[in-house]
């Protein structure tokens, strides 16, 4: 017994969604992109096939680029007053469409927002947004999920998932969330006898990711390091673009009447990331910066978390405008740890 | 073209090994094919990573004021005509001495698979400023002519509010990742003025506001100084059509001052100059 879902099917549920005041969030075109949108119409939707995987991640709506914490404004006394956003009015949300390596992300971005302060403006998000994956049928040239853990067709962080069978989609209610959201428009959903066969790329490991920490663990000093780093930019285009980072700077913007505090993405490539008042910068090379990117995923993570802080998704290789490679590097260290 | 590798491998293979040169930077073979990327190598065995083909697409006279770089002593930089022209606007600009760096000039017939939109309007084919030159350009130099700024004019056409809706759309998409600033060799400032937060001149947030102060005030900051050589629209991760900003700077500042960026190391820039005879008065009507 499975349950399916055509392929028409599926825009037709973006268009109940849409009707019913919810966001949609779905792979669609922005100038010669394909990029995860809030779709206004399930026009606008993608058809799976037209891409492998969207230019950046769906983080942006679990933990928007620049968001207000806090308005603070003076009353005619000179007495400062606060007010917190309302974050029961946000809408709910279904990311409808997205790959499997995006919605891994969830768990992993979990730790940390939930770790000595647990952030109300990411897990409110989190709780008013559904998560229906698709399964990848193809693999990109940079593509590792399966190196890292994970696969074409992980269920980690998705709340439906959907495998590619022929012109339609196997569905997998992988929690209760997702099991509403199919009862909600059951209509949509045929249930048959036998599963159809689906379709799920095949992508062999690369490399042996156990190997990275313990390599990690002992060569904090490491020529290795100065060997990459000497070509980036310190740029922020790898850590806005990746699933899995969250680094986010806190600025106040506002006259002599109020303004609102906000927080906004930060990159630890960037030379001030890690400036002190006092003008001291312990990060103040390149190399330390590129260090530290890869320690906190392949280590520092594990060690608080025991979770790695990477999904494989490859967009930081591709992404990079000087041609740094992650997956290169970890390859590099797997080999050298063996 | 490709035919000048070997010559820019013994080139330096023999810098390095007789200590003319502590690192030479150049183009590497990428792991994604079609694909270079920036190398710097500190020894000659290693001058076999060097590569030299169309898809040499980096302008790495970016790597002159990183410290991570010069910090070694005096480099090798190989270059295009287009990345040259950024080489000029740095000594111009007194942020290299000229003695510290030796200019390995690339003869270029264009790069990018398909050859880039810029590369059809050079005439720099053979780079005008170098200590060395290497291979033969067969590509004609175009002068440039209206040719290059029909994009612009198309922008310039629109009536203001359709011009307004245009940019916001464009800018809606921005991250303030500022790769477009890290790429690009003349945007060299220690303390970028986004960074200044005592006060905070222009916002850092990726909001309408902020976007587009950060995309404007780049490209004013950049008028007469950028030689167009289009790294920071490659590097732009959301496809923002930045060289129209800087194509439309450089349009202006032709008509207005008679100068081309990032031909003559002897000129002083445009910007920094005033002639009291010369010099249009109209900032004043």
């Amino acid at each position: 017994m499975a349950t399916t879902i055509t392929r028409e099917n599926l825009t037709r549920l973006a268009e109940q969604l849409l009707a019913a005041g919810q966001r949609v969030i779905a792979p669609a075109k922005a100038a010669d992109m394909v990029v995860y949108k809030a779709i206004g119409s399930a026009q606008e939707m993608l058809p799976e096939a037209d891409y492998i995987l969207p230019e950046a991640s769906f983080k942006e709506f679990l933990f928007p680029r620049t968001e207000c914490v806090l308005r603070y404004c003076y009353d005619e006394y000179g007495k400062a007053k606060t007010e917190s956003p309302d974050l029961d009015i946000l809408p709910t949300q279904v990311v409808l469409g997205c790959r499997p390596c995006d919605a891994a992300s969830l768990p992993m971005l979990d730790k940390v927002f939930g770790w000595d302060y647990v952030d109300p403006f990411y897990f409110k998000r989190r709780e008013k947004t559904t998560v229906v994956s698709i399964a990848c049928s193809r693999h990109g040239e940079r593509c590792y999920c399966t190196s890292v853990g994970l696969a074409p067709d992980a269920t980690a962080g998705s709340d439906v998932l959907l495998k590619k069978a022929g012109d339609r989609y196997v569905v997998e209610a992988v929690t209760d969330k997702g099991k509403a959201l199919i009862e909600k428009s059951a209509s949509l959903f045929e249930k048959t006898d036998s599963a159809p066969k689906t379709e799920v790329t095949e992508l062999k490991p690369a490399f042996d990711v156990e190997k990275v920490k313990p390599w990690l663990d002992a060569h904090f000093e490491d020529a290795l390091w100065q060997e990459i780093a000497a070509r980036c930019m310190g740029c922020g285009t790898c850590a806005f673009g990746c699933p899995t980072c969250h680094c986010f700077d806190i600025v106040d913007e506002g006259d002599l009447k109020g303004g609102c505090r906000l927080k906004n993405w930060d990159t630890c490539g960037s030379a001030l990331f890690t400036v002190h008042g006092s003008g001291h910068n312990p990060r103040s090379s390149q190399e330390q910066r590129y260090r530290q990117r890869v320690m906190h995923k392949f280590k520092y993570y594990l060690d608080k978390f025991e979770t790695r802080a990477c999904v494989g998704c490859g967009r930081c290789s591709l992404r990079c405008p000087v041609g740094l490679d992650l997956f290169d590097v970890l390859q590099t260290i797997a080999q050298r740890q063996a | 073209m490709a035919e000048a590798v070997e010559e820019l491998r013994s080139l330096a293979r023999e810098l390095l090994a007789s200590g003319a040169v502590k690192a030479v930077v150049g183009y590497g073979q990428a792991l994604l094919p079609n694909k270079t990327m920036p190398v710097v190598i500190t020894s000659p065995d290693q001058a076999d990573q060097l590569v030299w083909n169309k898809f040499c697409l980096n302008n790495l006279a970016v790597y002159l004021t990183r410290s991570e770089v010069t910090k070694r002593g005096k480099v090798a930089v190989v270059v295009k005509g287009c990345d040259a022209k950024a080489v000029c606007g740095l000594l111009q600009e007194a942020q290299v001495a000229r003695e510290n760096v030796v200019i390995i000039g690339m003869a270029c017939d264009g790069v990018g698979e398909p050859t880039l939109e810029s590369c059809k309007f050079c005439d720099v084919h053979t780079p005008k400023l170098q200590d060395k030159l290497l291979g033969k350009a067969t590509a004609a130099d175009v002068s440039p002519t209206d040719g290059c700024f029909a994009d612009v004019a198309k922008i310039e056409a629109m009536p203001v509010n359709q011009r307004w809706q245009f940019w916001q759309e464009q800018f809606d998409r921005c991250i303030k990742c500022y790769a477009c600033r890290q790429v690009c060799p003349l945007c060299y400032c220690k303390r970028c003025v986004v960074e200044k937060n005592q006060p905070q001149w222009v916002p850092s947030s990726a909001h309408q506001v902020g976007n587009f102060a950060w995309n404007v005030i780049r490209a004013m900051h950049l008028a007469g100084r950028c030689v167009g050589c289009g790294a920071c629209e490659r590097a732009c991760p959301q496809s923002l059509p930045l060289m129209l900003l800087n194509k439309k700077m450089a349009k202006e500042v032709a008509a207005q001052f008679k100068y081309r960026a990032g031909y003559d190391p002897a000129l002083a820039p445009a910007v920094k100059t005033f002639d009291a005879q010369g010099d249009h008065d109209d900032l004043f009507r």
